[in-house]
């Protein structure tokens, strides 16, 4: 019980930690702006009046309102939705290399958007945005299916025919990704290679409240799933025996995975690492019961993701950094000193 | 009539004032040098990371690649006019920026010359010098027809490729639709990769040998990174049959040239091409002013 007492607070931790970091996120940017000037136009907003004596503030409460605030909250979502994918995929693959990449739902979601970028010309005009974003969901969807298709047999679903289906379908994708390469022009090109980079900077208040449905979606369905990657951890026949429906369960995870990740990266492009390494950091901490895991990884899956963002939003002001940049070159040092830290309790 | 001219003083110093004001971004190197060219290059901000002509530009801040703009790192800026490609995006900072009544222009990239005059025309206006812009069509238009009138004296034009190496692999050809492919009609050099190819290809070594071309134009900077006509064989056998590498003739073009689309100063560089490309004109190229 002490292990659920140390998870539960946790949890609360980091409950508490995301809104600061919500906070930190919304005050700093290329664009200086007073505290001040932040604390009343969130509470504008809020719907409470305070008026700011400060030049220029209906600017920057404008700023906030309509440019920091969506973006900040877009990539709490997207860091939660990430970091749960990861989780889930952990599980069912009983594998902690497994990352949502692992059915092709990234890749396909690439291939997407570079063929959208390719045809761009083919759009009405103001349209090739949405078209990128488009094509990128419905291609992760694709190639999601397809592993799953392929995974799938009468005799139920076998997640290591699953696992070499995905590298399959990565495989492949990358081919298409490079034909389209060489047949895009340079500044295809270049929006190609951004986009797979990705980047929070197409957030807007309709981005958020997708992503938010669909989050919250999955947070009323996971908790039932909890239990059952409980089971599915000690194996599919032993899941069966404590009365899984194995092959649904399977089934629904993957739908979740996809659609999570498929509207995570239709809107921000390819952000790696959150996915695999959040869901580590949290079983090292909460170990790997399910219940706490998934909520936990959610947590700080959107911190880190906020943090992450805002470091490539003020790094090299005026300009950007892509987020996956960022998030591998900050996490990935910090995910190895971790694992040399933790190495004897890991293999003990 | 001293009122009249105090009044005339008053509204050339008001109206500098506010010219003075004018805070621009320009996005694309082609963009910041017509600015420049313009005269307007003190009124600029900041430049993306393609902007490396004039010397002055590249010292200004940098919002990063005209296609991933940054929302708030623009407005931090605080621009009155924003300058670009039509590829300038992502869509939706634009919209964005324009929502917040920042002077947004998006112009076509500009790979002929007649694109290049109706660019010119058009950013002339947005930073009222008009006047300026008159100029410079006028002397770019003569230069052209002396070139022109100077190129009939060839009998018999040479072919030539343009070709641009990227991370020493195999180097690409410029087709149609490339600001090198415009630079080469300009000095009188035949691009026969225009008839087969779009934008800049990878070239098979066969389809090389058979172009035949008797001049290879390279842009400098791949000769200045210790690159060399042997390096570039060397990673294309084919180029070693054709008449340019059997005879030496490389010739090289400033770079910053070619950096989104033609800008000003494409007609004097293909005058430079043409001088160097046919030695028997050169005394009569190089005379222009």
């Amino acid at each position: 019980m002490k292990r659920s007492q140390k998870a539960l607070s946790v949890i609360v931790v980091l409950a508490v930690g995301l809104p600061i970091c919500l906070l930190l996120g919304i005050a700093n940017g290329a664009v200086s702006i007073d505290l001040a000037d932040v604390v009343a136009a969130i509470f504008n907003n809020l719907g409470f009046s305070l008026t700011s004596t400060s030049d220029g503030f209906s600017q920057n409460q404008l700023i906030i309102e309509s440019i920091r605030t969506p973006r900040v909250l877009l990539a709490s979502l997207i860091g939660a939705a990430l970091a749960v994918s990861g989780a889930l995929m952990q599980g069912l693959f009983r594998n902690p290399l497994a990352d949502p990449a692992i059915i092709g739902v990234s890749s396909g979601a690439a291939v997407g958007a570079a063929s959208a970028i390719l045809f761009e010309s083919a759009w009405p005009a103001g349209y090739a945005h949405w078209a990128t974003t488009m094509a990128a969901f419905l291609g992760g969807l694709a190639a999601t299916w397809l592993v799953f298709k392929i995974g799938t047999s009468p005799y139920g679903t076998s997640v290591a025919t699953m696992l070499l289906a995905g590298i399959a379908i990565n495989a492949f994708a990358m081919a298409g990704i490079g034909l389209i390469n060489y047949l895009a022009d340079d500044n295809q090109l270049r929006s190609i290679i951004f986009w797979q980079m990705g980047s929070l900077g197409a957030a807007s208040w309709l981005n958020v409240g997708t992503m938010a449905l669909v989050v919250a979606a999955v947070v009323l369905v996971l908790p039932r799933y909890a239990n059952t990657l409980n089971a599915l951890l000690l194996g599919d026949s032993e899941a069966r025996h404590l009365g899984v429906n194995v092959d649904k369960a399977k089934k629904w995870l993957i739908i979740v995975t996809a659609v999570l990740v498929g509207v995570a990266v239709a809107f921000a492009g390819m952000i790696g690492f959150v996915g695999l390494v959040v869901p580590h950091l949290i079983r090292l901490i909460v170990g790997p019961d399910h219940r706490f895991l998934l909520p936990a990884a959610a947590l700080l899956g959107a911190m880190l993701m906020v943090l992450a963002d805002l470091c490539a939003r003020i790094i090299i002001s005026p300009a950007e950094l892509p987020i996956g940049i960022v998030t591998a070159l900050i996490g990935a040092p910090f995910f190895m000193f971790l694992l040399l830290q933790k190495r004897q309790t890991i293999s003990g | 009539m001293k009122a009249k001219l105090s009044a005339l003083i008053l509204g050339v110093v008001l109206s500098t004032l506010l010219q003075a004001q004018q805070r621009i971004i320009s996005a694309g190197g082609a963009m910041t040098e017509l600015l420049y060219a313009l005269g307007v290059g003190g009124q600029l901000v900041a430049v993306d990371t393609s902007s490396i002509y004039p010397e002055s530009a590249s010292k200004l801040p940098k919002i990063g690649y005209h296609r991933s703009l940054s929302l708030e790192g623009v407005i931090s800026l605080k621009p009155t006019l924003l300058l670009g490609s039509a590829e300038m995006g992502p869509p939706n900072v634009i919209q964005q920026l324009q929502s917040l009544n920042i002077n947004v222009q998006q112009l076509p990239t500009a790979v002929t010359i007649t694109a290049l005059e109706k660019r010119i025309t058009e950013v002339a206006k947005l930073v009222s010098k008009e006047p300026q812009g008159q100029a410079l069509l006028a002397g770019i238009r003569a230069n052209q027809q002396q070139l022109a009138k100077q190129l009939k004296a060839v009998k018999k034009p040479l072919k030539g490729v343009f070709l641009v190496q990227p991370g020493g692999r195999s180097p690409m050809v410029a087709g149609t639709g490339t600001s090198a492919n415009t630079l080469m009609a300009l000095a009188g050099i035949l691009n026969p990769a225009a008839t087969s190819v779009k934008g800049y290809r990878q070239l098979a070594s066969e389809s090389l040998i058979a172009m035949a071309p008797e001049v290879i134009i390279v842009p400098d900077h791949m000769f200045k990174n210790s690159s060399s006509l042997a390096t570039l064989i060397a990673q294309q056998p084919g180029l070693i049959q054709t008449p340019a590498a059997k005879n030496n003739r490389v010739i090289t073009v400033d770079s910053s040239l070619l950096v989104g689309g033609v800008g000003p100063r494409v007609v004097e560089a293909a005058q430079k091409l043409a001088a160097e490309a046919y030695p028997d004109l050169h005394s009569a190229i190089v005379k222009v002013p």
